[in-house]
């Protein structure tokens, strides 16, 4: 995942992982409406463009950067909360082409107006200036590898055998190395390089859109594990039998609409700001609703990191089907990534229903034991 | 002044049938099988490309028309079969698959033609006249298409009440479990509509080439359209997909006249509309 | 509408593990991050340019990307002085190599498929990636617009076109965008003026409702007034439009003498086809730019009868010895099937946009030979404002306000033409096998016949304003450049208070470290090494990570 180009640092990949979390963000709120509730919705995509511009006019307003990212998230809700009162009137299938109606009025709507959305040529995308500070990316770094160190010593102090601990010290001392190694060079050579301050600046996009991926992510497990998680669950499963318990099934709707639209809007904020220089009404399109989807079901409906994960996977082949492809030997392909998609919908839907995450939750238990009894010794069966 | 509202009023009527053929095909399927079949649109333009295919290599229009029914056919069935049939009972799925099939197929017609797309003109397959109606000037091959609709429409509706399978996909339609308890066969029934229903398709994208043509948009906008169709008309209901169809069309043309800004706008404020006030569809009787 | 639970099939307690796993996964690369960055190569005077060309090579504009490329590799060869084009231009579906006069230029062709969003990711990927120095773009206007930002963003030299939006030189301009090819505003100053002074004075307009269409409709509308006609009505038809029938019908309803499509790409053909069957042509004078000779032969002609309009260029237009020696070189490669971009329909003399692209190559080759080998921007900016380039098209200056290239331009008529062609060709056997246009020679084909040309100076857009007191950035006399990727410099004390405990590493894992990372940086490193080397560190902390965990209840 993020792993794989940095072994190759280079500002390009640092740019795709930024988009590859916004993406990330954007698949949570997915999850949150359609696995955690199951309420199929064609317009989420209303929600990210409506909050990636509302940065843009926030920020043309001259407001501060930090409540144009509120105002996004909130407009993201209201849209959201809006498409959900439908819910009243009408359900499944029918819900969702009343999604899919509404999304595209507000984006037929949008694109005509020029003088605020720029129609189709777009407008220049309102990144924050404070994120062109080389010595922002210190604080980054420092946080980063104080979480770093955390991680290692949760590993070391959750392990129960002698052997584990052997093991966790050991990836310990090589993660040291590494941000030895990482402190070594950055006070050689990067800062001046940082200087340029589109490289200060991608560099900082990236920590921050990591970081904020991390939060959401945080924030959206504590709310499934919390009773109002519970109750979402509960409504995916029948929510004819919930009415009848006596939940107002309608309200909880709108309140996980609203929530999921917050992340919404977060992801279009992020989006906006950091992973992108231009900003096209094609943003609040079926487009992103159609990807979102896809990374939803390829990762697995109702599991938290499956989306994220089917996010991840499919904007990283979609960024790098050309090179891929060129290796291959078949260069052309790379146009054809619309007939990638439509194959991987097909695929998914046949042969991996659960997704990646879901299937591997499933089937995956044992091939995890198969690893630890390799490994030798430590965990659970011993 | 008046030309042009003739002109909406009788183009609107043949758009109408153009889309009634296309959304009769969807809405039986989803009445028979719950599967909104989200590859409609694509079928629709693959039509169109076929009939302009084999119209270049034949110059028989009727006979490229006909061709692109049974192909449709052909092709429906079998995606029903190899696709479709091992998701039954899971709708939600169903839909997606028809969702990745539309982007296939999409690609794959881009692939084979190539992104300029083909027009054959009225004139090109032979009925080039432009009848002046009362100032109005109307293509007379659209007031072909429009007969066509309703000779379809008859058709369709002499099958669905006349004949024992009409009878067998309108049971089926009302409710599966029973219709299977009567010893319907709904599996193989379900693969015969889904085969009619993209033949009607393609062959709605055959009948719109010398109109639309065959360019990659129509798949999306047809497919939009279509939705609206059966939805405003009412799904399952026979008679509110035609009313249906009938008004979008004219919505459409009449938009394009007079507010161009609308007219993909229009009819989905209709759909938006409709689902909020009426979710059965305006002229429809069933489930909402 | 239900999805199976099988998330209660499973503790929570696992999804959170995976999720650490990720954190910490991402907490190894975030530190690997910190290794040295390889960055844009700011300048160099080293003598490989590096130029990226986001073009359009899969959607209805293809055609125009395929002229774009042809054109640069063309106008590259002429200005390095190759005598022999078909050793000096090599190409490969992503590369077109250009040698000569000391120079190697290594175009990078990426295909931004007429959008913005994703011209704006090829040209970001050109630039960070590849390392490219200048940057060029695109068919469409609105994917023009989106490369200028990014342009301004990474202090790149940007050559838009064949975009005409007069925007681009106007509201978006910055001092890095440069544009050879000619804009709305020029061709408006030509065929709009025409139009009125000769074929009526009521006007109506069809186009397309978006960017372009507007910026068309606003140009021409100009002109139109400045020059006494007046505009009767506007139809803007939705992008993807394909039954113009209710516009037509509208513009017939107003009485207008003149009527002006602008229309390019899908949907022009059936236009011009409805136009033609609803006998437009005999109720009005129907005039417009003439689009390029081979959609016009293939699609159009017998739509457009008798055709009066401007044009941007013909091979048969301009006379002058740059257009001779496009014309000779451009068929040299065509017969060989070696022009970069060619496929069967590709038409076998330059068309439209060709010599747009050429001129381009020539400014490049000038600025170096100015600057002496330096792409930095200061430098090639202070030689390319005030240029002049002898063009096919006749002389081009490079207006130092906006960067627009003021140039002739055409007024034609569409005509069968049985002669033009065979100045240069003799026989069909010269041309490439399967080639749409083998027959031509026979047939003949419609082509166009000049009627008038205006020059440069007659056509001259206005300045907008603002664009000439944009600062532009200082020349510099001395060439900065900086290293990218592995350094050997000596550590200095770190002063951070973040330090960790880095003090207990050991000389030998440190070397093992950076003897890794010096094999993963040196720029011969084959790059499925990364791959390889990432799945090993991944594995590693996996197999720690699992060996580690709780006892699961």
């Amino acid at each position: 995942m993020s792993l794989l180009p940095l072994v190759y640092p280079s500002l390009y990949w640092l740019t795709i992982i930024c988009y590859l979390f916004t993406m990330g963000v954007f698949a949570l709120s997915y999850d949150l409406v359609l696995g955690r509730t199951g309420v199929l919705s064609f317009g989420h995509a209303a929600c990210f463009g409506l909050g990636a511009y509302a940065v843009y006019w926030v920020v043309q307003a001259g407001y501060p950067f930090w409540l144009a990212v509120i105002a996004a998230m909130l407009l993201g809700a209201v849209t959201n909360v809006a498409m959900g009162t439908a819910l009243r009137r009408v359900k499944g299938v029918y819900f969702a082409m009343f999604t899919l109606a509404f999304a595209e009025i507000i984006y037929l709507y949008l694109e005509k107006q020029t003088s605020i959305t720029g129609g189709t040529a777009g407008v220049f995308s309102p990144r924050p200036d404070f994120l062109q500070n080389p010595n922002l990316v210190y604080v980054f770094a420092g946080i980063v590898a104080v979480a770093a160190v955390c991680i290692g010593c949760f590993l070391v102090f959750s392990s129960t055998t002698k052997m584990g601990r052997v093991k966790a010290v050991a990836g310990l001392l090589i993660l040291a190395c590494l941000v030895g190694y990482a402190f070594y060079n950055l006070n050689s050579s990067l800062f001046s390089q940082l200087q340029s301050p589109i490289a200060a600046f991608t560099v900082n996009a990236y920590f921050l859109s990591a970081l904020l991926m991390f939060v959401s992510y945080y924030l959206v497990s504590r709310l499934s594990r919390s009773p109002l998680g519970a109750i979402m669950t509960a409504i995916r499963e029948n929510d004819d039998r919930m009415d009848m318990v006596g939940y107002d099934t309608f309200r909880y709707k709108l309140v996980i609409m609203g929530v999921s639209g917050l992340f919404a809007g977060l992801s279009g904020a992020m989006l906006a700001s950091l992973a992108t220089f231009i900003l096209t009404p094609d943003v609040m399109s079926a487009n992103y609703t159609l990807n979102v989807l896809l990374y939803s079901i390829l990762g697995g409906i109702g599991t938290m990191v499956g989306p994220v994960i089917g996010a991840f996977v499919v904007e990283f082949l979609h960024f790098n089907i050309g090179n891929i492809a060129s290796f291959i030997g078949v260069p052309s392909v790379a146009n054809w990534w619309m007939l990638i998609i439509g194959v991987f919908y097909v695929a998914v839907v046949l042969l991996l229903p659960y997704g990646i995450v879901g299937t591997a939750m499933i089937r995956g238990r044992r091939t995890l034991d198969v690893l630890r009894r390799a490994i030798g010794g430590g965990g659970s069966h011993g | 002044m008046f030309e042009n509202i003739l002109n909406a009023a009788i183009n609107g009527f043949s758009y109408g049938m153009l889309l009634f053929i296309f959304a009769s095909g969807l809405s039986i399927v989803f009445g028979l099988m719950d599967v909104l079949n989200f590859a409609h649109g694509a079928f629709f333009m693959l039509g169109a490309y076929m009939t302009w295919a084999i119209f270049s290599a034949t110059h028989n229009f009727v006979l490229a028309l006909v061709a692109v029914l049974a192909l449709g056919v052909c092709v429906g069935a079998a995606t029903e079969v190899s696709l479709l049939r091992p998701l039954y009972g899971r709708p939600v799925y169903q839909i997606l698959l028809t969702l990745g099939l539309f982007f296939v197929v999409n690609q794959l017609v881009l692939f084979i033609w190539g992104p300029l797309g083909g027009y054959l003109g009225p004139e090109d397959i032979g009925l080039p006249q432009v009848i002046d109606f009362l100032g109005a000037n109307i293509y007379l091959y659209r007031v072909i298409l429009a007969v066509a609709g309703v000779a379809t429409a008859l058709a369709l509706y002499a099958f669905l009440n006349m004949t024992n399978i009409g009878t067998k996909v309108r049971a089926g339609s009302e409710s599966r479990e029973l219709a299977e308890v009567f010893g319907i066969d709904i599996k193989t029934l379900g693969t015969a509509i889904f085969g009619l229903g993209t033949g009607l398709a393609f062959f709605a994208g055959g009948l719109a080439e010398p109109w639309v043509g065959a360019v990659p948009s129509t798949a999306t906008d047809f497919l939009l359209l279509g939705f609206i169709v059966v939805i405003v008309g009412g799904m399952g209901s026979f008679s509110g997909t035609f009313l249906g169809a009938i008004l979008i069309g004219i919505v459409y043309e009449f938009s394009q006249y007079y507010l161009p800004e609308i007219t993909f706008v229009a009819p989905l404020l209709i759909m938006v509309v409709v689902l909020l006030t009426k979710p059965s569809g305006l002229f429809g009787r069933g489930k909402g | 509408m239900k999805f199976t639970g099988f998330e209660t099939k499973m503790k929570e307690r696992t999804q959170h593990e995976i999720a650490i796993l990720l954190l910490a996964i991402l907490a190894t690369s975030a530190v690997l991050t910190l290794l040295p960055i390889g960055l844009v190569n700011a300048a160099s005077t080293n003598k490989v340019i590096k130029i990226g060309v986001v073009t359009d090579l899969s959607t209805a504009y293809s055609y125009y990307g395929d002229m774009e490329v042809n054109g640069l590799a063309l106008g590259l060869a002429y200005g390095v002085g190759a005598t022999n084009v078909a050793t000096a231009i090599t190409s490969t579906p992503a590369m077109v190599n250009v040698t000569g006069g000391g120079y190697t230029f290594e175009m990078y062709i990426a295909d931004g498929a007429s959008d913005p969003t994703t011209s704006t990711e090829k040209a970001v990927q050109l630039i960070t990636q590849d390392g490219v120095q200048i940057l060029q773009g695109a068919p469409d206007s609105t994917a023009t617009t989106a490369l200028e930002g990014v342009a301004n963003q990474y202090h790149i030299i940007f050559f838009a076109g064949p975009g005409a939006d007069y925007s681009i030189t106007a509201n978006t301009f910055n001092v890095y965008t440069f544009r050879m090819a000619s804009n709305s505003y020029q061709d408006a100053l030509t065929g709009g003026a025409y139009a009125v002074q000769h074929m009526g004075r009521s006007v109506a307009f069809i186009a397309p409702d978006y960017s372009w269409g507007y910026g068309e409709v606003a140009a021409w509308t100009d002109v139109i007034s400045a020059n006494g006609g007046r505009v009767l009505t506007t139809q803007y038809a939705p992008v993807g439009t394909t039954d113009f029938t209710p516009y037509i019908n509208n513009i017939l309803a107003t009485n207008a003498t003149v009527l002006i499509p602008a229309w390019a790409g899908a949907g022009a053909i059936q236009l011009y086809q409805q136009l033609y069957s609803l006998g437009v042509y005999s109720k009005m004078n129907v005039t417009s730019g003439v689009p390029d000779l081979a959609t016009f032969d293939a699609y159009l002609a017998k739509y457009m009868p008798n055709y009066v309009g401007m044009m941007k260029y013909a091979f048969n237009l301009p006379s002058n010895a740059v257009n001779t020696w496009m014309i000779q070189n451009y068929i040299t490669l065509f017969e060989a099937g070696k022009l970069p971009e060619q496929n069967a329909y590709t038409f076998p003399l330059p068309d439209l946009f060709v010599p747009d692209s050429f001129a381009v190559g020539q400014a490049i080759v000038n600025a170096l030979n100015a600057t002496g080998g330096s792409t930095t921007p200061a430098n090639m900016i202070a030689a390319l404002e005030g240029m002049n380039v002898n063009s096919p098209k006749g002389p081009m200056y490079i207006r130092p306000q906006d960067h627009q290239a003021l140039q002739d331009m055409y007024i034609v008529r569409t005509v069968y033409d049985n002669s033009s062609m065979h100045a240069y060709y003799s026989s069909a056997s010269q041309f490439p096998a399967g080639n749409a246009w083998a027959g031509v020679l026979k047939t003949g084909y419609i082509g166009v016949q000049l009627i008038a040309t205006l020059n440069g100076t007659q056509t001259a857009p206005p300045i907008y304003p603002g664009t000439a007191g944009q600062p532009r950035p200082a020349v510099q006399t001395t060439t900065t450049s900086v290293t990218p990727v592995v350094t050997t410099s000596t550590a200095t004390v770190i002063s951070s208070a973040t330090q960790t405990s880095t003090a207990t590493s050991t000389a030998t894992l440190t070397s093992v470290v950076t003897s890794v990372s010096t094999v993963v940086q040196s720029p011969g490193t084959p790059y499925y090494v990364y791959p390889l080397v990432a799945v090993v560190i991944v594995a590693v902390l996996a197999a720690i990570f699992l060996a580690t965990r709780r006892k699961s209840k």
